[in-house]
């Protein structure tokens, strides 16, 4: 018991902990969305594409304001994505990986560039235990919009994910429904930025809920058992990295692989269903 | 060719669904141009073409899911393409997310969302509705299934009962029965029979001629523009076929 608690004893260790709580409240959520409607590659660049906003937020609002400048860089991403991929001639994809790159490398430069004591390593690869009251303020706060927003439009996103063209036909704006749901995953990427860093941001997004699909055959049921995973995986890293003195970021991500692996493994051993399953995935 | 039981054409029911002048243009590509038909209630019908002739997009036209020229009237309402809410599209299944974790009955429910927003706990009146519309496909004990555990046909009887509780008059069925096997393909005829006997109107996409001469009593072909409109046997005659799927 002692090992479980005592990383939880300082007042910072629990404002991380809190942080990470909401973060494994929100991922899988979001990510069985992101997974659904193959935005996987979508969500990690706009997560490297983050780097610049932390950069300028952190010149120009501070520390307390760096998922500020992200929130707002990764707005940015997804108005330049809406633009430039709307042309039927571009793959999508292509279109990400230029805008994506362009902004991470933004960043960089301009981290090189403002005066800070924070290393780059910290907004890539995360530093939870120094997150602040403020940071905490905001990710509860994005974390409610979007929870809210998943929960009320529940219905309408299984419809327009499953049969985009149907969904239309009943009356679902499904071009607003995705503009808006790029906007959340803008948001969910800043959420996750402070437990994991931006380089490991889609590890968090996309592990819990991809394990969980293993055992799902409704999208409410794999948010569920998404969730519990994320909570696994949060909080078992946190306690791992603590423990071992291992970075707490990196941590988090290596258990999202393991977990997955662990439960593919015993998925293909135990079901007889699988092969039928795994066609399906 | 023999044709041992085709689907009969009422001559009598009201007109349902009534195109006029109706064109699609990609940019400066002719998709489909100037179509004009009318299907009456009761009437099952065969839409035939080769590949690209734009079956698709004509009834995507219909259905209101891309804009187009000309009118096209519904139970005698002209109807703005983004009101086509009685107009059900069925789509091939590939165009379906196959990979997405659903059950039947939540595919259906679908429908329902053409009166209104649906919450997370679903109205019993919704409830019954899902429930009669998958009796109505014969797959009454089917709801609480994956939808990736169905079969090919199957699949399409769910989307033709998502159709029901949408409460749509007219189906466009589009490519109902390629790549299902003739049992199947027997069992959507007899679907088909049971939706004109409700007074529904069903328009079915086909590439496959023998399947349409052997089962329908009234086919439209068409390459583009409308090429033939009546008895099968008369407009997919070896004589008038080379028509069709030339352009």
């Amino acid at each position: 018991m002692q090992w479980l608690l005592d990383p939880f004893s300082s007042s910072f260790a629990q404002r991380a902990a809190l942080e990470c709580f909401l973060v494994a409240l929100l991922a899988p959520n979001i990510g069985v969305w992101i997974i659904h409607r193959q935005l996987s590659y979508m969500a990690d660049a706009m997560s490297h594409s983050t780097l610049v906003g932390v950069a300028v937020g952190f010149a120009w609002l501070g520390r307390d304001y760096v998922l500020v400048g992200a929130l707002g860089a990764g707005l940015f991403m997804t108005a330049l994505i809406a633009l430039f991929g709307v042309s039927r001639n571009l793959p999508r994809d292509a279109v990400i990986a230029v805008i994506g790159s362009g902004l991470f490398a933004s960043g960089i430069i301009a981290l090189n560039k403002v005066d800070t004591n924070i290393s780059l390593t910290h907004f890539l690869f995360g530093q939870v235990l120094t997150v602040t009251q403020t940071d905490v303020q905001i990710t509860a706060l994005l974390v409610l919009v979007v929870l809210t927003y998943l929960f009320f439009n529940f219905r309408d996103l299984t419809f327009a994910t499953f049969d985009i063209l149907h969904s239309q036909q009943v009356g679902i704006k499904s071009r607003r429904q995705e503009a808006t749901l790029l906007v959340l995953i803008a948001m969910s990427v800043v959420v996750c930025i402070s437990s994991v860093g931006i380089v490991l941001t889609v590890s968090l997004l996309i592990a819990p809920s991809l394990t969980a699909r293993l055992f799902s055959i409704t999208v409410l049921r794999q948010c569920i058992i998404g969730t519990v995973i994320s909570l696994v995986q949060v909080f078992g890293g946190f306690l791992v990295a603590f423990h071992l003195n291992y970075p707490p970021g990196p941590t988090i991500a290596v258990a999202g692989t393991v977990i997955f692996t662990i439960f593919y493994t015993v998925a293909v051993l135990l079901k007889d269903d699988f092969k039928v399953q795994r066609h399906s995935i | 060719m023999q044709v041992a039981n085709p689907i009969s054409s009422p001559p009598t029911g009201e007109i349902l669904l009534s195109v006029d002048t109706l064109s699609v243009f990609y940019g400066e590509k002719v998709a489909v141009e100037n179509i004009s038909f009318d299907l009456r209630q009761g009437e099952v019908v065969a839409l035939v073409g080769p590949n690209g002739a734009g079956k698709s997009t004509l009834f995507k036209a219909l259905a209101g899911l891309i804009r187009h020229s000309g009118d096209v009237y519904v139970a005698g309402q002209h109807c703005h393409h983004l009101d086509r809410k009685r107009v059900g599209y069925i789509p091939q299944i590939t165009d379906a997310n196959l990979m997405f974790p659903i059950l039947v009955k939540d595919v259906v429910l679908a429908g329902r969302r053409r009166f209104g927003r649906i919450g997370f706990s679903v109205s019993k009146s919704d409830r019954n509705a899902v429930a009669q519309c998958l009796n109505e496909v014969d797959l009454a004990d089917a709801g609480n299934t994956p939808l990736s555990h169905l079969s090919g046909g199957q699949i399409q009887r769910v989307f033709i009962a998502r159709a029901i509780a949408q409460e749509a008059d007219v189906l466009l069925l589009d490519e109902a029965a390629s790549g299902i096997d003739q049992k199947h393909a027997d069992a959507l005829i007899e679907t088909f029979r049971r939706l004109a006997g409700q007074g529904r109107t069903v328009l079915l996409s086909s590439h496959n001629i023998s399947y349409v001469v052997e089962n329908f009593s009234r086919s439209l072909s068409l390459n583009a523009t409308l090429r033939g409109d009546g008895d099968p046997r008369e407009i997919l005659s070896p004589a008038r076929i080379t028509d069709v799927f030339s352009r």
